[in-house]
Order: C-alpha cells, then structure tokens, then sequence
C-alpha cells in the first residue's frame, strides 16, 4: 500500500505529463484537465502515503527502475517511502495542484502571436516537474535522485525560458540552467567518490557506512563538501544563488511552486536526507552553517531594497532557505534534520500562498514593479488580506505556523550554541538578526502594496498589455472575464482566488501539527525565551516598516543612502563578480579554441599537401634524364651499402 | 694454392674499370661494356669466396700447401651464384644492345649524353623542349 | 538448433543487397530505398534475434570460425558478444531509419547521381560496420573496417552538399580529408596488426585476449599499442586528430552525417575496447595516461569550440569530439565502470548524435542553411515538432541525467577517479571530464536560445508581402526520428538491460571478477 501510494505520485503526473503532450497539443482543455487530475492525483497519492506511514513502518527499497549493473558492483535504482518523504510529498502535491488550478485561469486563451500562453507545454512541465520532485524526494538510491533532480533543473529551464520572446527570460533562462548546474557537478563528483569508494550510491547503506565508520573520513568530507555545492545551486544559497532573483521572469505560478515552495527546498532535503552521513563530518555541516548564515542575512539585507515585488520574494526565499539548511547544519543527532523539515514545509505554505497573491496583483496591475502598486487594502479586500496572511508567516508572526517553525529552528541553534558548538551561535546570532530583517522588508511590501497611497490607479481595461505581455488575457478571454460590466472588471476568477483560501489554511495553523508532532519531528520544540525574542525583533522590524507611511514615503528603504540601495537592489553586484571571473573567461578561451582549432592543430594538416609538392619538386631534380648520372647514383648507393655492410657486420 | 690477394686485385681492377666506363664514357656501348666488367669482377669474387676453406681467411693453407679438404660452402653457392650472374648479364645484354640498335636507328647516335627526354627539368630536355616549341609551354 | 549463422548473415545480407542494388539498373531511387529499408528491418530483426539468444545463452556466445585465405592463416571468425550486441543492433537501427529517411527525403545536392547508388552505399556501410563489429579475427577487423570507408567517401563526395563557400572544391577537401585521414590512421594500425601477429604468431582475437600479451614484451606491446591506437584514434576521433570530423559532417547529406556519427565512429572506440585493451594490456597501461590526458582535452577543446560556433551541422560535429572524449577516458581509465561507460557513451552518442542529425538535416533542407543566423529564433512557435526533437537532443547531448548519454559520462568519469593505470592524473581527469559537462550545458543552451527561444524570425513567418512556407516536421520525419526518441528515454530510465548485457563481456575482456 505505501509502496504503490509512492510510486503512484511519481507515475500520476508523469502521465498527465506524456498524455498532455501528447494528447494536448492541440486541444487546450484536455491539457488543462490532464495536468489538474495529475497533480491532484499525486496528492491524493502523498496523502494517503502520509498516513500509511504515520502509522507504519517506513520502506527502504521499492523496486522502480532495475537494477544497473556497473563493471563489478551495481546499483539498484529503487525508492523509498518515509516520514520524511511522505510529507514533503504532501506539501508538493498540494502546492502541485494550487498552482496547477491558478494556472488555468493565470494562463488562460491562447494569447497573442507575439506573446502565445502555450499553455500545454506549460502545463505538462509543470507535470513534469511535479514528477520530478516527487522523484527526488522518494528516492533511495544517489544516482536516481539525481534523476529527479536534474529533471526538476530543466523543468525549472523551460518554465524560467517559457516567455522566451522576451530577451530577459531567455537570459534568466540560461542562467538558470547553468549556475544549478555548476553546483551539480558537486552531486555528480560526489556520486563519482562514492561509487567509486562504497561501491554504492544507495541511501540506507551510505549512511549505515558512514555511522558505523566502515568509510573514509576523506571519502565522506569530500563527498559531503561535494554534494552541498549541489545544494548550494539548487538552494540558490551563497555564492550560487545569482539565478534566483533572475528566475522570476516565470509566470509567477511557476515561481509559486518551483522556485519558492518546493525546488528550492531540495537542497535542504538532501542534506536532511543525508544527516547521518553529514554527522560523521562535522567541517561539512560547519560549512553549511556558514554558507546558510551568509545567505541568511545577504539575501533579506536584499530584499529590503528590491523594487520588483517578484524579487523581493525571490531574495526572501534564499533567506528562509537558508533558515531551513541553518536549522539542519546546527544538529547533532539524526533526528535533528526536524526544526529544518518543519519550516520548509510551512515554508512552502505561505511563500506558495505569497506567490500566488502576487500573481493576483501583478495580475491586476500589469506589471511587477513595486512602484505600480498600490492601495489593494482599498480595491481587492480579501486579496490584500491573504497577501497579509502570507507576510505575516513570512515574518514570524505568532500564533502563525512561520512563527513556530522559524523559532523552532532558533532554539536548535540556541542548544547548539549552548552545548559548545561555534555554528550554533553564529546561525542563532545571524538568525536572530535576519527576524528584524525580515520584518521590515514584510512590511515594507505590505505597506506598499496593501496601504501605499494608490498614487497609481489599477489600469482599466486594456491597459495592462505593454508592460507585462504574457500577463495579459486573451481578447476572448478577456471579454468572458469581464462580461459582466466595468463595475466587475477586477473580479478575479474563482481558479485563482480558491488555491489562496487553501493555502491560507496550513499557513495559519501549521503550528498546530506541534500539539502531536509525528516522529519526524520529535525534535521539534520553541524555547520560551528564544521564541519570544525572535518574535519581538521580527515584530519590532514590521512595525518600523508599517509606520513608514506616516513618515512620508511608503517605502522604508528610500531611507537608505543612494549607493547603499544600489548595491543591495543588485544583490551586492555577485553578478557582476561571477560574470568577470567565470563567464568571460569562458568566452575567451572558447574563442581561442577556435582559433587553434583552425590557426594551429588543422595547420599541420592543412600544411601537408605543400610540403609533399615542395618535396616532390625536389626529388624531381634527380631525374636528370642522364644515364650516367643514374649510374653514378647507383655506384655512390652500392658503396653506401658495402660501406654500411662492412659496418654493421 | 695461390694466395687470395690475386683474385681480389684483379676483381678491384675490373670493377675499378667497370665504373670509369660506366661514368666517364658517353657512347652507349662503352658504358654496356663498363656494366658487364662490374658484373665480372663480382663474379671473380663469387667463385673466389666459394673456394674458401671451412675456418674462413684464418684456416687458409699458405702457398704451396695441400688443398684443403673441406670448404666453407659445401654447396657451392657462390659458383651457383655466378651462374646465375653470367646467365643474367646475357640476357640483360640482349636487351640492352637492342634498346642502343633501336636508340642508333632512330637518332643516328650511341651518344648517351644526347638523349634525355624523358628527365625532369633536366638541361638537354629543357632546352629541346625550348628549342621545339618557342611558344608552348610544358603540357 | 545451432543459430550461429545469425552473425555472418547480419552483415551478409545488407552488403549483397548493396551489391544487389548497383546491378539493378532499372530500380528508381524510392523503390532503391524502400529495398534497403526491408533489408535493414531483416537485418534488424537478425540482429535483434542474436542478441537476444547471447545474451539468454550467457557463456555459449554465436560464433563462426571457418578458414578464409589458409595461406595466410586467416579465418572467418566472427562472433557476437555483449561487447558487439549493442553495436550492431545500433548499426542496423541506424542503417534502417537511414534508408526510411531516404524513401521520401533526397540529398539536396545538384549532382545528377543516382539515389539507388546511394542506398547501395549506404547499404553497404551497414554491412561493413556490422562485419567490423563481430570481426573475431584481427585481419578480418581490418578488411572490415576499410571496406567501409570506401561506400563513406562516395556518399561524402558524391552526394555532399555543394552550396557551401566553396562550392565543389569545399566537397572534394571533405571527402579526401576524411579519406586520407582514416586511410592514414589504418595503414599505422596494420603495422601494429602485423607486429601483433608476428610477435604471437595468431590474429584471432580470442587466442590473443586469452594470452593477454603474455607472448609479447612489454616494450613490443608498448609499440603495438601506440600503433593501433594511433590508426583507432584517427576514427574515434582524438584530439589533435579530429579536423576532418567538422568538414565531413557539414558537407555529408542527413543519411551520410548519421551514418558516420552512430557508425564509423564508433569503429574506432570498439577497436579499442575489443583490441587494444585486452590483446595489449601492458602496453595500454603504459600509454593510457597520454590517452585520458587527450581525451579530457577533447571534451573541454570541442566544447569550447562548439560555445562560439555558428554552423549547427559543425556544432554537433565538435560536440561528437566532446562526447567521444569520454569514450576515450573510460577506455583510458582501464576499469570495468570505466570499460561499461565507454560502451554505454558509446551507444548512447550514436543514438542521440543521429538523432540531432536527422533533425539538423531537416532544418537544413527548408532554410538551405544550417548556420545559427540564416535559421533564425522561434523554433518553438514556428516550427514546434522540430523544436521540441532539437530540444530533446539538446538535453540529451548535455548529458542529463535520466537520458541517454548521462550513464555513459557518469561511468566513464567513474572509471577516470578510480583508476589504477592513470596514476596521479586520474582524479584531475575525472573532475576536468565533469566540467565538460558543464560547457556541454552552456553550448546547448545557446543553441536553444539562438533557435528555439525568441520570437519568430521574421524571415522564415509567412507575411502579406512574401508567403513563406516551412512546414514542420512530417509524419516521415516523425516516424523516422520516433524511434531514436524513445531509445534515448529508455535507455537513460533503464540502463539496467543494455548494462547487464556489457558487463559480463567486460570483466571478461580486462579478466576481472565481480566483487561481492
């Protein structure tokens, strides 16, 4: 029953992706009801191996795609089914099919020529990615894992590049696809050591290994040092993090569900997955505190000076990403990975919900720049109040389920700190630190979207086509929407207002899983004193940011000095460095390698046909047409070889 | 027996002479001529080395000794071999002398210096090309 | 019932119907094509009945060993293994869906020549590439290999594409270039064939693994392999040896570029697995090094190359150096992984090279160019089919896990890291390999955001003022490329069976046991 429930959420959306494809093509309702039933289906599927699991005992090895046979060893290519996966499953699955619903009505008609919804393409990846993930989280073996995840990595590819008229998303695109690749060279390498020195990639016997020290300490350091540049690109933490922020050039469902709730989290999840390993290297987890504390408080110093609301979600994601690998790095036992899982899945609650929210103004507004917004407390009421909910859980504000995972994740750093470890106080320190500053950007955007002063009216009707085109609705489309008058023309349709109010649910009261928390997270508990001081500098932060208005200005970060908002709007220029370090160089050798390819090695080659002829020419010369000269060569030849007899002899 | 030095001052002699007709002469006969004395100084030189003792110059009697009983080539190979030389010189100069009838006949000269045509780039044929055809180039 | 007869028919009988094909003087060209596909589906269906007994059978391989020229001491001996198997159910797939293709679709070139001749050619290579695969007979593989480059250089230089700068001299270089290289790099292997037989005595291939050059001096192997390695890597091809790959391929019509990628190609890594490594394993050892050390260049040189270059048909070219350098390094790496990935990269780049042909070639015959700039951007929305299967090779080239051609570089760097015979190289080798996993990302990237990304090139969208007509792929095309499709998935989601069939035949080439 668990068996079949896992393969099962990985075997639905692959098919609703194949069938959309395939039977989708053309029609746009079947790709809509294939890519809906899919994810809905997965869902089911997690559900029900949720509460199997809950009850049961885990399985380590469900039989999926054979086993391959690698020289002298091999590797079985089977998935397993567990606490863990299970509810990460769910919160994929539901946040699967929230966006898949949205994306119905998001992307809805056929758009224009010049910028088509391609809505079936659209909703198979989707699928796609959907099966991927699912993948990743089920599986039990390095390698398959590695499947999923660089599935996710170009469904992520085609869904950043999927308004590929736009040259912006072309480049995010690309971006994207490379710099998580680059990062998983590291999971690539790391699959290299270990097959090489374990003989094994399979999950369960590398961590037996590592804890009963059966492997190297060497293997093991390389090996996890490896895996967590994988984590870093895929968790878009510090210093692969630069594609992020670009990625929001997606439609913003895809930035809900990839880039927000659950790609981004993988990182997390294989170094949770990978705790007992990680735990025989200390320096490997040492490191990812590190990376996380950098990320931590970069990406939320960031965020308070972006002014696209797109990536001001995206930079808070590398932030609350690295919360959750904070909150993994800091443990000291095998169930410690808890505090981390807990708020990647409240995580994925109100940062889905965030996104959707956004859709919905960006949606209204025809553009992602803070700038235009404006006033939707006034306009679209509950709108704004989910858009609230969702700061709300971003910023820890209690009773909220962000409260509760991101403080639970402040105490295992505080007992980390206490019991004498160095990461432990650095990640509570700049954990505590990054609550105010997430306060303040949280409000900051709810006090420019929400209050602001509607100094930019919502565009009419029609408006919204230059700035944003694959946001607009179809001409049909359109008229359907508002078919009922201009007094109803910013009503949004029940598809996308639905997954919101499903969304709100756990983000509200995830807190309340901690009343009868399953094993998983046992570990799980907030301090007293810890949790309140988290909350009262997150608090602190949001109210210095909501009484920006009655400063002035809406906006807390003109407050800042012109350079300093530059530099933190451009993400303290990484881009810049990596573009000088990485990419030019890279040019510049390809295009000396071209050059040679061509000057050098094919001009050996080239050079043969003229040496021959100048050869030729020359021994032509001997053919003086002398009969006594030929005789007189044939003497000096036998002399040569009397000569050379006599010597050799 | 007499001593080695004989046969081997008269093979150097022809071979000597062999290649002075074969170099220096430009009538076509002399130079055949030349060519066959080469050919005969390897012969001499063939059926002299044939008739060496077994043991080599070392185990050769002196003058005026017995004959030796055994010699190094039981089988004579080296007689076989001038056989084979003389039979080859025959035939090579039944076809050389007729390539010169022909060569006479058709240029009214033996004169080998005169007939290099078929070299490249060579003096003669160049300037006979030129010589020809003032106007064409090489075809 | 003895089935050893399956192996000499497999190559017998596309190298009669080519012969077949050139008599028959009244057959039109279509009806010449549709000959050579029902002669590649027997082919296909023999080779697929083959394998299927080897690998059931497990020990008892196919084998026929029957005297050929006694006063040579050469034998007919050929044979099947799972070494062989894939090759040659590659080769027959390939010969099929070539000649498939040419039923509908004719080389773009102006020449008055005759398609029939063309199918006997290319007939004539499936044949050729076959005999060359389960050649058990060091002479025979050599027969084999050349009789091969002959039909090669017809299709190249008869049926090349002409509207290159250049025109008819640019053909001509390509076709000599491919014909003097490989004919140069043979001559060397013969003289490492004949230094191997007359230092053993034997040219059977078997007699030679089974002494695994006991009968030889190291320093004798050490010649012997650099020889044959010199003559292999010419054909693979190895860095620095690789300039006639861009040109052969750019002028070579769609059925010739397939062919010489999933083909001829993969003669030369075959020569190297079934040859080099175990009749010489001494000599391979010493020299391994120089040959991971150039493979590794290989990939990163024509990945590089191919991030600047602006002719498709000369970018899947130079990503063919990319993909067969780490061919190249699992045979360095002389370790059973290493061995399998070789194997595995070996296949998988015939499958989705030929696939990235077939769908470049249909680029090329509706825009009559294959360059970056004339094809234009937008592929997705103007073209979607022919988007979609360039996107798909694309992937698939840059190694994603989950396709093809990812296990082949997964093992072949595997095999690199725990290397015995590379010594202190083998960890730099494997994580430089890696890394061209990464260029061979970006350089496909850039090709699906020149072509597939973008709005419509206007040039190729029809307009009021000048109707264009491209149509996307037909359902030939799509037929034609199905199946290459579907072996990319399959073979990346379950190595397992293609693995399976490998490994066995490899412990037993490198005399290994399986560890428990």
């Amino acid at each position: 029953m668990i068996e079949s429930a896992a393969l099962l959420t990985i075997v639905l959306p692959t098919v609703a992706a194949v069938l959309g494809l395939v039977m989708g093509g053309r029609s746009r309702p079947w790709a809509g009801d294939w890519a809906v039933l899919g994810s809905l289906g997965a869902l089911i599927a997690a559900v029900l191996e949720l509460v199997q699991v809950l009850r049961q005992a885990p399985v380590t090895s469900i039989g999926f795609l054979g086993r391959a046979e690698l020289g002298t060893f091999s590797i079985g290519l089977d998935l397993r089914a567990d606490q863990l996966s299970a509810s990460i499953a769910v919160a994929v699955g539901l946040v699967a099919f929230c966006v898949q619903v949205y994306s119905t009505a998001y992307l809805s008609g056929t758009g224009t020529p010049e910028a088509p919804t391609r809505y079936p393409a659209y909703a198979a990846t989707v699928s796609l990615f959907t099966a991927a993930m699912m993948l990743v989280i089920h599986s039990a073996d390095l390698v398959l894992l590695l499947i999923g995840w660089e599935a996710m990595g170009l469904a992520s590819y085609l869904l950043v590049g999927h308004h590929s008229e736009r040259a912006s998303a072309r480049a995010a695109a690309m971006k994207a696809f490379l710099v998580t690749r680059i990062g998983d060279l590291g999971v690539l390498l790391a699959v290299v050591v270990l097959l090489a020195d374990a003989r094994t990639t399979s999950i369960a016997q590398l961590t037996a290994a590592a804890t009963s020290g059966e492997l190297g300490h060497a293997t093991l350091l390389t090996a996890g040092l490896l895996l967590l540049a994988g984590v870093a690109g895929k968790s878009a933490q510090f210093p692969l993090h630069t594609w992020l922020p670009d990625a929001m050039e997606g439609p913003t469902p895809v930035s809900a569900l990839i880039h927000a709730a659950t790609m981004v989290a993988a990182g997390v999840f294989l170094v949770a997955r990978l705790l007992p390993l990680y735990l025989a290297v200390p320096g490997a987890l040492q490191v990812a505190a590190v990376i996380a504390a950098i990320s931590m408080v970069g990406a939320a110093l960031a965020a308070i000076a972006q002014d696209d609301l797109k990536r001001l979600l995206a930079y808070s994601t590398i932030s609350q990403v690295a919360y959750m690998l904070a909150g993994v790095a800091v443990s000291s036992g095998p169930d410690g990975s808890g505090p981390g899982i807990f708020h990647l899945l409240s995580h994925a609650a109100f940062k889905a919900l965030l996104f959707l929210t956004a859709g919905c103004v960006i949606h209204l507004v025809g553009s992602t720049m803070l700038a235009d917004m404006g006033g939707l407390l006034r306009t679209h009421r509950a709108l704004a109040v989910l858009f609230g909910i969702g700061l709300a859980g971003l910023a820890g504000v209690p009773p909220l389920g962000g409260f509760w995972s991101k403080e639970a994740v402040l105490t295992a750093a505080e007992e980390a700190a206490h019991a004498g470890s160095w990461t432990g106080w650095v990640v509570l320190l700049t954990g505590l630190g990054t609550s105010l500053l997430t306060g303040i950007y949280a409000g900051r955007a709810w006090s420019i979207v929400a209050l602001g002063s509607a100094a930019k009216a919502l565009p009419a009707h029609g408006d919204a086509e230059t700035e944003e085109p694959h946001e607009t609705l179809a001409p049909g489309q359109d008229a359907a929407l508002h078919a009922t008058g201009p007094e109803h023309q910013h009503r949004l349709p029940a598809a996308m207002m639905l997954p919101l109010y499903l969304l709100a649910v756990p983000t509200l009261g995830f807190g309340l899983v901690l009343i009868d928390p399953p094993e998983l997270l046992g570990a799980v508990h907030v301090d007293l004193v810890t949790g309140v001081t988290g909350a009262m500098l997150s608090l602190a932060g949001l109210g210095w940011a909501l009484s920006a208005p009655r400063l002035g200005a809406p906006d807390i970060a003109i407050a800042l000095p012109v350079g300093a908002r530059a530099m933190l709007r451009d993400g303290f220029r990484v881009d810049a460095v990596q573009h000088a370090l990485i990419v030019r160089p890279a040019l510049g050798l390809a295009r000396g390698v071209k050059s040679a390819d061509w000057g050098v090695i094919d001009a050996y080659v080239r050079a043969i046909p003229p040496t021959l002829r100048v050869g030729g020419n020359l021994l032509r010369r001997a053919q003086t047409g002398l009969a006594t000269a030929y005789a007189a060569w044939l003497v000096i030849g036998a002399v040569v070889i009397a000569i050379a007899g006599v010597g050799l002899s | 027996m007499i001593h080695l030095i004989g046969p081997a001052v008269l093979a150097s002699a022809l071979a000597g002479i062999g290649v002075y007709g074969l170099l220096a002469r430009r009538n076509a006969v002399l130079v055949l001529i030349g060519a066959e004395l080469l050919l005969n100084a390897a012969n001499l030189l063939l059926v002299t080395a044939a008739a060496l003792p077994a043991g080599g110059l070392a185990a050769m009697p002196g003058p005026g000794a017995a004959p030796p009983t055994e010699i190094a080539d039981p089988l004579l190979s080296g007689q076989v071999m001038a056989i084979f030389v003389i039979t080859i010189a025959a035939a090579e100069i039944g076809v050389a002398l007729a390539i010169i009838l022909l060569l006479f006949r058709a240029r009214q000269t033996a004169d080998l210096t005169e007939v290099g045509e078929l070299g490249e780039a060579s003096p003669i044929g160049v300037a006979r090309a030129a010589a020809e055809q003032p106007s064409g180039g090489p075809s | 019932m003895s089935m050893d007869w399956l192996v000499p028919a497999a190559s017998l009988l596309p190298l009669t119907a080519a012969f077949a094909l050139l008599a028959l003087r009244r057959l039109t060209a279509q009806a010449a094509a549709r000959v050579g596909t029902l002669t590649c589906l027997a082919t296909l269906i023999l080779a697929v009945a083959a394998t299927l007994i080897t690998s059931d059978t497990g020990a008892d391989h196919l084998e026929v060993d029957a005297p050929w020229v006694p006063a040579l001491g050469m034998r007919a001996h050929l044979g099947l293994d799972g070494v062989s198997a894939p090759l040659v159910l590659l080769t027959a797939l390939l010969g099929l869906l070539v000649c498939a293709h040419l039923v509908k679709i004719r080389p773009a070139t102006a020449s008055r020549a005759n398609g029939r001749q063309l199918v006997a050619c290319v007939l004539a290579v499936t044949g050729g590439a076959i005999a060359t695969f389960t050649a058990l007979d060091l002479l025979l593989f050599f027969v084999a290999f050349e009789t091969v480059l002959i039909p090669m250089w017809f299709v190249i230089a008869v049926w090349g594409d002409d509207q290159q700068a250049g025109g008819e001299a640019t053909r001509r270089d390509a076709a000599n270039r491919f014909i003097l290289y490989t004919a140069t790099g043979s001559a060397v292997m013969l003289l490492g064939i004949i230094l191997i037989a007359l230092r053993t005595g034997t040219t059977d291939l078997v007699d030679l693994a089974q002494q695994g050059g006991s009968e030889m001096s190291t320093g004798v192997q050490i010649i012997a392999a650099v020889l044959i390695v010199l003559g292999l890597a010419v054909k693979a091809p190895m860095w620095p040896l690789h300039t006639w790959l861009p040109p052969a391929h750019t002028i070579a019509p769609t059925a010739g570029s397939v062919l010489l990628a999933g083909v001829l190609l993969k003669m030369g890594t075959y020569g190297l697995v079934r040859v080099a490594v175990p009749v010489l394993p001494e000599g391979m050892a010493e020299i391994a090094p120089y040959l991971g050390v150039f493979g590794v260049v290989g990939i990163l040189w024509g990945g590089l190359a191919c991030l600047v270059e602006r002719d498709l048909k000369r970018l899947v070219a130079l990503s063919s150096v990319a993909h067969m350098g780490f061919v190249l390094v699992g045979v360095a790496s002389m370790t059973p992984t290493g061995l399998q990935g070789a194997l595995f990269a070996n296949i998988a780049h015939g499958i989705v090279t030929a696939l990235l042909f077939f769908v470049v070639g249909a680029l090329k015959d509706r825009h009559h160019s294959a360059d970056l700039g004339v094809l234009g951007s937008g592929l997705r929305d103007r073209l979607p089919r022919l988007g979609w299967l360039l996107t798909l090779g694309a992937v698939a080239g840059l190694g994603l896990p989950g396709l093809a051609v990812f296990w082949g570089e997964l093992l072949a760097i595997t095999g690199a890291w725990e290397s015995t015979v590379l010594g202190d190289l083998a960890r730099p080798l494997a994580v430089l390999a890696a890394i061209g996993t990464a260029v061979a990302a970006a350089y496909w990237l850039r090709v699906l955001r020149v072509l597939w990304h973008g709005p419509p090139d206007e040039r190729w969208t029809p307009s009021d003022l000048e109707p264009v007509t491209i149509g996307d792929a037909t359902a030939h095309e799509s037929i034609t490329t199905a199946p290459l499709v579907l072996a990319t998935v399959a073979l990346g989601l379950a190595p397992g069976p293609l693995l399976a069939l490998t490994a066995p035949a490899v412990r037993l080439l490198l005399g290994v046991e399986v560890s428990p």
